[in-house]
């Protein structure tokens, strides 16, 4: 009963490893994996998951280096994730990840028009609305379990679809177009020079009107009560919403961890987490954002506790010890992740 | 980025029409200081300004935040005189 116990809860730490997104976009292989943990890869039949992400950007930036201005911008994003998953055999399943986004958050802007002279808008306020949903398979392509120690080596792919809302897209490149369009012809310029905030409306927009590949693989181990897990995930953009196309994005994290608690109907587990977060430049109009794209180095803990073989919850924080990125940015003071699974 | 900024020397870069009756005025912002656009439709012919001129003192059309770093500004102003003059004022 406690190989078991341990197999169920070995998978549960992953769901928390791929809780991890660094960009404002949703973090398809976290919520999807969440809610594969929660049968403990073992199992098949339908499962339930919700996982939540929380991340505010107050912390301004220009190049990597810090600073502070009076009555900053700010954007404080929360992305709720509910996932169905069926899982056709104990090594392979597909799930569906429905995100739900909301940002809240204050910026500035100069508006641009070609009928009306500029003007300073200051918006301030909160929006829900659904993201872009996404489908993704598991395969479990090599596992050993035994009492004494297992591996575990999952591959995960997938689509993200545009089925979120792009307005705020639509109208950033509009901007940016009206902004070009006031430079002498040929001038080397940034597309997003005209953005004065450090929030720019591609980050506050629930959709992203691409389809973009979804690249996953996990590899677990465990000895006794202490495993050692890691993760590797992809997110390939393309072009969407009116020539926008978001970066690429590379996370990499793992660390060490054990049981603090193994019973048979519960467990309960902690481990440390490193991250590496990397998102490539978005482009729009043909050309690169030096406005965009940062990398970034996390610490925090991770916490699973799974009961009765049936529900698993997990939460954990990031900590940035390190973050460069490109221009002027708010960037995240800290990263909240959290899920809860049921397996029917 | 566009143009060059010299921080002890502020200045508008260009001035030129735009779109329909409206002019387009680009400058750079001073880094750590407060750098506001401003406008007045009225100066003597010998540049000193007239206090007793009907439009009143220089007006703001655009103040950036103090930030540590340039920015490009591009401002468009509509053009509802014969002529009209614009500065940057720099303050601490």
């Amino acid at each position: 009963v406690k190989l078991q116990a341990m197999r169920l809860q070995f998978s549960f730490w992953l769901a928390g490893l791929l809780c991890l997104s660094g960009s404002v976009r949703a973090c398809e292989l976290c919520a999807v994996y969440n809610a594969t943990s929660a049968s403990g890869q073992s199992a098949s039949g339908w499962l339930l998951s919700l996982s939540e992400q929380f991340v505010p950007y107050r912390t301004l930036q220009f190049n990597g280096d810090e600073f502070s201005m009076s009555d900053p911008d700010y954007l404080v994003s929360s992305i709720t994730h509910v996932v169905p998953t069926y899982n056709i055999s104990p090594r392979f399943g597909l799930s569906l990840n429905l995100p739900t986004v909301y940002r809240s958050f204050k910026r500035r802007e100069v508006r641009y028009s070609t009928t009306a002279p500029s003007q300073l808008v200051v918006e301030e306020g909160d929006e829900l609305a659904f993201g872009d949903m996404a489908l993704v398979a598991r395969w479990t392509a090599w596992e050993k379990s035994e009492m004494e120690y297992g591996v575990v080596l999952n591959l995960l792919g997938g689509v993200k679809f545009p089925t979120g809302d792009t307005d705020r897209v639509e109208d950033e490149v509009e901007q940016a177009r009206i902004f070009n369009s006031t430079l002498p012809p040929n001038t080397p310029h940034d597309p997003l020079g005209h953005s004065i905030s450090g929030v720019h409306q591609h980050e506050i927009s629930p959709g992203s009107g691409s389809f973009d590949g979804i690249f996953g693989v996990t590899l677990n181990t465990r000895w006794k009560r202490y495993f050692f897990n890691s993760q590797v995930q992809y997110y390939l953009r393309t072009e969407g919403e009116d020539t926008f196309e978001y970066g690429d994005e590379l996370m990499v994290s793992g660390g060490p961890g054990a049981y603090v608690l193994l019973k048979d109907s519960v467990t309960v587990s902690l481990q440390a987490l490193a991250v590496y977060d990397t998102l490539a430049r978005a482009e729009l109009l043909g050309t690169k954002s030096d406005s965009t794209g940062m990398t970034a180095w996390y610490m925090g803990p991770l916490a699973t506790v799974t009961w009765l073989e049936r529900f698993s919850a997990n939460a954990g924080g990031d900590i940035p010890l390190r973050i460069v990125n490109n221009g002027f940015q708010n960037v995240p003071n800290f990263r909240f992740h959290a899920g809860f699974s049921y397996r029917f | 980025v566009v143009g060059s900024l010299n921080a002890a020397d502020p200045h508008i870069d260009l001035i030129e029409p735009f779109v329909g009756n409206q002019v387009s005025i680009h400058y750079w912002t001073v880094p750590n200081r407060i750098t506001t656009l401003q406008y007045r439709d009225f100066v003597g012919t010998n540049g000193v300004i007239s206090t007793s001129s009907s439009s009143g003192g220089w007006s703001n059309l655009y103040t950036a935040e103090r930030l540590p770093f340039p920015e490009h500004i591009v401002w468009v102003d509509a053009r509802t005189n014969r002529h009209r003059f614009y500065r940057l004022r720099v303050t601490p």
